[in-house]
């Protein structure tokens, strides 16, 4: 199968995937597609435990990743590799990450800090209800002493333990003197914890044991939930970019190969590709013909048949047969680079939209500072028993926590869902500039039409019946990927036979054995007839059989999707280099009226900063061919397709699926730009509206840290409100297990 | 009252050993992945016998 | 096996593996052994309930010193508890252990020392009992406390060996089965020791005990062994994994946080605080939260089985577990709020709660998990129509007992409420004290059944029902 895992003892390629440890073990990361089956991650685990050597392992499902800690001098990388394959989970070595930290560990303390402020603020909650209960039914004093000190007891491990990030970020905002939220948390639960233990000491006063740690409780419940979302993200973009070998098989002039580190190749290399391997780069396909599965990239698992000179992206996997490749372009600027970048910006979606945020957030804090010192000043002033109250209350109730995580909820939220609804952000800032998107301009060819055949005026030679020559020219269409290939394909027929022997010859067609007859399905010379563009032609030994006229068609998704964003109010305007008619039938066609034909690259632009001068926000859709400037000057940029389209592109939305995801992303932006100003101003009601009330002493501390703990909950919650139009269609697990 | 002196200090005993379990389950990675664990249960199944014919109505 | 092996083979310590044979049977023996164990304090523990029943009709009827009403209820209640329902929860906790484990038992001896130590205890107890030795009107803790100190070392025997077992588990989880079944016996040795403990035995302190430990005894005893149970027996009969382990998971953990306040409510309106009491109602309705939770995690595991019609019995003896500790639980809520707390505390209602609960849930589990394992531990299947006849039997009786005690305890309270004389009440609950002896006939009945199936699954000879495991259906079987 895939590269000897003999290979694995080079010096110079472990280094790239063994990370030393401080403790003298190794720790090398392994992807394992076979994750995706229960049953398999329980044998792996078995397995992995009882080599010797083994440390420690830790799984990532949604990677399809797993980590292992061991023994180099007793375990060698191989025996490690080779213990896996015989597991049935082929394990292949990824290069280790610079940063090195396992994930996971951040989210493991975040929830064991989650748990001890629930467990004990509900011990608080219990022993302050009974004080609460005492208002009504009056307590003896001994009692309600001890459970003032129950409460303190209780609370104590939720301040000192649960609370601590708070106080490490504040501290950290302090000494680069930019404080960011936590500050006021931070200012507000020592204040509180410290006025409740100075009354519990003096058995007089208020105590707000249970409110405090109920506030660090739905604080942190309100990061956890984030903190996981963004994990569960970054562990999808994982998955997708890790399918890529490490290593490739370079072909020499004289035809032997050598195997090499796959960002050692460059353009005009050649490389083998064994089956079952993935391609290790962008590249032109240097074999007679081949057959790989690029559901990588499509999300549709199915092998197609490429010819010579056919681009196939890295990452397609070679099937029913080695390949080689002529390498085109350098790992770096491939479209897996591309696909890197693209995770990659999607995880900075917090840094992204907090670069926006961050100092009106500081500015903020500053401000709450300030104020909280104002207030202070004034009851000082007028009545100092007041004075303590009023400063807490202001404290809390003007932290803009909810405020802070309003944007990163958000975006969290709807980039995950757009990944799963098969469209790809690779600028988290496009999500922004999508919801207020008003004109949209689209290239024609290859992006709204396709080629399509004409059935009704297939004509037959030969007496040969129609339906029969469909189905013959369809079970050889079905065998390649180009678009003329598919579109015959596409032809609804019963009964179409296997072709066997198939050969897809470049630049021509399709040769292959159909009901034990050799035929070919090409263009006229192909088939061996005269000069005809306009058709396909399918012929046998004999000669022609059938002719099957071509023209061009809108695409199935197209007019839906032109609709789907005319309804929400997006001027849609067809640019297209292609000569007046056929842009004026396919513009009337989808119902677009502002259409413009024989447009240069240059023209396309125009029209974007012409848009753009008039102050409407524009949206390009282009395959990235003749509207690359026009793609790049936009202000959002999509483009359908998969992986080759994407590295020329430079979209900031690919729809590997198809069209239709640009209504539905366009949709979940709009409501992700909703819940996100819900969100503000949700919070800066809540702050505004309860400042004066706090500065005033009118509002109890306890009172504060709920409303303000709430109010951050509420904006987690209503983030994940946020849903794609239908469910995301995720393929169910094959969970159920027959055992007979 | 002497009934609360005992019953709290063992609800906070019990609470600290709820966190104690907690702790050893998290480092222990007892929650990081909640799927694949619910096939436990049917690993080691034996076949159905089919010596009989339907399950009595 | 057939797939299982296969698939597993090339993988060297595979769980296929883990049991030999020889320690299949062994482990097969120890199940075996408590079942017959517990199934013999049923039969004798419900005989006992039985004449308890039938005494409210006939108060002279066999009215020795031996034989008072007085002597029998604590011995019905504490051999059902710690005879029949915890040998049988044990012995099921060691299979469910074992195999979701994927491992061999730690030990078999400690299992037979823990199951001689049981056994020891609810002997010497009965018989203290009887003989009018006891701890006075402690409810469930009535045996004297060094008989109570054999029933811990009997805990603690078995939590060590099932700990063992667990940490030599094959895979990295644990799966929640254990984790309930282990959570339960950590928090009952705590509670069994508290209430050994001896300086608080005496006035308020010991109300507060009693109610704390009663409800522990139920809450953190019988419930977390018997959803343990349930989340094995569950997806194995029906060939298909819990709906959501996840939800599993919270269920437990927020089950741990929350039960060990909720003691209190079962001494509403005696002499302590009011506060401590509505803190401890307050509570109970939160315990509705994991109980919902978890209920419908097993009712949305068995979803596209309802058919109308019985596909299996194990799975509708589980079922109606379920349903007990569904409704059984709400109950208990609603119960525990004041204003009808008024009409029914220190009545029959009260027995109903617990009948339906203990037998409705618990008993059903008990009964559903070893339907479900126990042919599956010896290869023995037992008679179909015997298990249709003990399903029917001890259903339609249980149903009648419950229902006829709850609108006879409502009868009863609404008449205290009204001040009639006690008298009154008591010719008033006549019918409904018939009813229960009714019920209680079918479900003695149902138990002599039971114990002829539990001998055709272990000594005897194998009957014609299926395999306690179902063929998958729907999407998995197209
Ligand atoms: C949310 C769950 C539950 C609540 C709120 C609840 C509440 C109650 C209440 C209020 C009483 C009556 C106290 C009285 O009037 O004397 C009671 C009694 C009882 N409950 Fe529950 N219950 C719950 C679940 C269970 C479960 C799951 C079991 C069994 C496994 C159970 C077994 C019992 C028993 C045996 C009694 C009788 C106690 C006695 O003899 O005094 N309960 N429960
Ligand atoms: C044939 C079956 C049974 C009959 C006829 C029966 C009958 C009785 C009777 C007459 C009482 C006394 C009620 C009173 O004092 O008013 C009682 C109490 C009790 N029985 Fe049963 N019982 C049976 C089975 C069971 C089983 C299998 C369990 C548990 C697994 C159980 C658990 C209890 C409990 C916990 C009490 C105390 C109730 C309370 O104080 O609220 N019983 N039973």
């Amino acid at each position: 199968m895939s590269a000897p895992v003999e290979l694995w003892t080079r010096p110079a390629l472990l280094d790239q995937v063994l990370r030393s440890r401080r403790d003298g073990r190794v720790e090398v990361v392994l992807r394992v597609a076979a994750l995706a089956q229960p049953r398999r991650v329980l044998q792996l685990e078995q397995v992995l435990h009882a080599l010797p050597g083994v440390a420690s392992i830790a799984l990532c499902i949604a990677a399809r990743r797993v980590r292992v800690v061991f023994d180099a001098e007793r375990l060698p990388l191989t025996q490690l590799l080779a213990a896996c394959a015989r597991a049935g989970c082929v394990a292949q070595p990824l290069q280790h990450d610079a940063s090195g930290a396992a994930p996971g560990i951040a989210l493991n303390a975040s929830l064991k800090r989650l748990a001890v402020a629930g467990i004990f603020a509900m011990q608080a909650m219990m022993f302050a209800l009974v004080l609460y209960l005492g208002a009504v039914n009056p307590l003896d004093p001994t009692t309600a002493h001890l459970f003032r000190w129950l409460g303190l007891v209780s609370a104590i491990p939720v301040v000192g333990y649960a609370a601590w990030p708070f106080y490490r970020e504040a501290l950290a905002g302090m000494r680069a003197r930019r404080p960011g939220i936590d500050v006021p948390v931070a200012l507000a639960i020592a204040c509180i914890f410290a006025a409740s233990v100075a009354n519990a000491l003096r058995g007089s006063g208020e105590i707000y044991f249970d409110s405090i740690s109920m506030f660090v409780f739905v604080l942190l419940l309100g990061r956890h939930l984030e903190l996981r979302a963004q994990a569960r993200h970054r562990a999808d973009g994982d998955a997708a970019t890790d399918a890529l070998p490490l290593l490739a098989q370079r072909r020499h002039a004289d035809g032997t190969l050598e195997t090499v580190a796959a960002v050692e190749l460059v353009p005009g290399e050649r490389v083998h590709v064994p089956e079952g391997d993935a391609a290790p780069c962008d590249g032109v396909l240097a074999s007679e013909r081949a057959r790989v599965d690029a559901s990588r990239w499509s999300g549709e698992s199915r092998a197609v048949g490429h010819a010579r000179g056919d681009r196939i992206a890295a990452g397609s996997v070679a099937v029913d047969g080695p390949l080689d490749l002529r390498v085109e372009r350098t790992l770096a600027t491939s479209s897996v680079a591309a696909l890197e970048r693209m995770t990659a910006a999607a995880q900075r979606a917090r840094g992204l939209v907090g670069d926006d945020d961050a100092p009106a957030a500081r500015r903020f804090v500053w401000r709450v500072l300030a104020l909280a010192v104002a207030t202070c000043a004034f009851w000082l002033w007028r009545d100092p028993a007041r004075a303590f109250d009023a400063t807490v209350a202001v404290l809390v109730v003007a932290c803009p926590c909810a405020f802070g995580l309003a944007a990163p909820a958000v975006l969290t939220r709807s980039l995950a869902l757009l990944s799963r609804r098969g469209v790809l952000v690779t600028r988290a800032a496009a999500v922004r500039a999508l919801a207020r998107v008003d004109r949209a301009l689209f290239d024609k060819t290859g992006t709204l039409t396709e080629p399509a055949l004409q059935p009704d005026r297939v004509e037959t030679f030969r007496g040969v019946a129609r339906e029969t020559a469909l189905r013959w020219a369809v079970a050889l269409a079905r065998e390649s990927s180009h678009p003329v290939a598919q579109a015959i394909a596409r032809v609804p027929a019963d009964g179409v036979p296997l072709a066997h022997g198939v050969e897809i010859v470049a630049g021509g067609g399709v040769r292959g054995v159909v009901d034990g007859r050799p035929m070919r399905l090409g263009h006229a010379g192909f088939a061996g007839t005269d000069c005809d563009d306009a058709a396909l032609w399918l012929a046998d030994a004999q000669g022609p059989l059938a002719r099957l006229p071509l023209a061009e068609r809108v695409r199935a998704d197209a007019s839906a999707c032109i609709k789907a964003l005319q309804a929400v109010g997006v001027a849609c305007a067809l640019v297209s280099g292609d000569a007046p008619t056929r842009v004026r039938t396919v513009a009337a066609a989808l119902g677009i009226a502002g259409w413009h034909a024989r447009q240069a690259p240059a023209d396309k632009l125009a029209h974007v900063r012409a848009g753009q001068a008039v102050g409407q926000v524009v949206l390009v859709v282009g395959d990235g061919g003749n509207d690359a400037a026009a793609l790049a000057a936009a202000d959002v940029s999509a483009t359908p397709g998969g992986a080759v389209e994407l590295a020329r592109a430079h979209a900031d939305l690919l729809l590997p699926a198809g069209l239709a995801g640009l209504p539905l992303a366009r949709a979940l932006a709009e409501r992700a730009m909703q819940v996100l100003a819900q969100n503000r101003r949700w919070s800066l009601a809540w702050n505004l509206g309860a400042v004066p009330f706090a500065a005033a002493g009118l509002v109890p501390p306890w009172l504060a840290a709920i409303g303000m703990s709430a109010s951050s909950l509420a904006v987690v919650l209503n983030s994940l409100r946020i849903r794609a139009a239908r469910a995301p269609h995720a393929p169910p697990m094959a969970l159920h297990e027959r055992t007979t | 009252m002497n009934a609360l002196l005992i019953l709290v200090p063992i609800t906070l005993v019990l609470a600290g050993i709820a966190v104690g379990l907690f702790f050893w389950a998290v480092n222990h990675a007892q929650f990081e992945d909640l799927d694949t664990p619910k096939i436990l249960p049917l690993l080691d199944a034996a076949p159905p016998r089919h010596g009989n014919d339907d399950a009595p109505r | 096996m057939a797939v299982a092996a296969q698939s597993l083979s090339s993988v060297p310590p595979s769980r296929a593996a883990t049991g030999s044979p020889e320690e299949d049977r062994e482990l097969s023996r120890i199940f075996t052994a408590y079942t017959i164990s517990a199934t013999f304090w049923l039969l004798f523990g419900t005989a006992v309930g039985l004449l308890l029943a039938f005494k409210f009709g006939a108060p002279d009827f066999w009215a020795a010193k031996y034989l008072t009403f007085g002597r029998l209820r604590p011995i019905h209640t504490n051999d059902v508890f710690y005879g029949f329902a915890s040998i049988a929860l044990v012995g099921c906790a060691y299979y469910v252990t074992v195999r979701s484990c994927g491992t061999r038992l730690y030990s078999a001896t400690l299992a037979r020392i823990g199951l001689w130590l049981f056994n020891i205890a609810a002997v010497a107890g009965t018989i203290a009992l009887d003989l009018g030795y006891n701890w006075g009107d402690l409810e469930y803790r009535e045996w004297p406390w060094p008989i109570r100190l054999v029933f811990f070392a009997a805990l603690v025997v078995t939590v060590w060996n099932l700990l063992a077992t667990i940490a030599r588990r094959a895979s990295k989880d644990i799966y929640l089965s254990n984790w309930y079944i282990i959570g339960g016996f950590l928090w009952t040795c705590v509670i069994c020791l508290v209430a050994i403990l001896p300086w608080y035995q005496k006035g308020l302190g010991q109300v507060a005990i009693s109610g704390y430990f009663m409800h522990n005894a139920v809450g953190m005893w019988f419930t977390p062994l018997a959803l343990g149970l349930f989340y094995y027996a569950i997806p194995k009969v029906l060939n298909r994994p819990i709906y959501s382990y996840a939800l599993g998971v919270l269920a437990f953990w927020t089950n741990l946080i929350f039960y060990p306040m909720l003691g209190g409510h079962h001494f509403l309106f005696s002499p302590l605080p009011w506060w401590l009491q509505t803190t401890a109602i307050i509570c109970s309705v939160g315990m509705l939260v994991p109980v919902l939770g978890g209920s419908a995690n097993y009712l949305l595991t068995m979803r596209g089985r309802y058919h109308g019609r019985i596909e299996s019995y194990p799975l509708a003896f589980l079922f109606i577990g379920v349903l007990g500790y569904l409704i059984g639980s709400t109950q208990g809520t609603v119960e525990a709020l004041r204003s009808l707390q008024a009409a029914w505390h220190f009545t029959s209602f009260t027995v109903g709660h617990s009948h339906l609960t203990m037998y409705g849930f618990v008993t059903f589990a008990v009964w559903g998990g070893i339907y479900a394992l126990l042919p599956l531990a010896t290869g023995k299947n037992p008679g179909r129509f015997g298990v249709a006849l003990h399903f029917w039997l001890a259903l339609v009786g249980v149903s009648i007992y419950v229902i006829s005690l709850s609108i006879g305890g409502t009868v009863q309270g609404l008449d205290w409420i009204r001040g009639k004389p006690f008298i009154q009440s008591v010719i008033d609950m006549e019918p409904y004290y018939l009813w229960r002896g009714v019920g209680g006939i079918l479900m003695f009945l149902s138990h002599i059944v039971f114990a002829w199936n539990v001998w055709r699954m272990t000594k005897g000879q194998p009957g014609n029902a299926p395999s306690p495991i179902m063929e998958p259906e729907g999407e998995a079987a197209a």
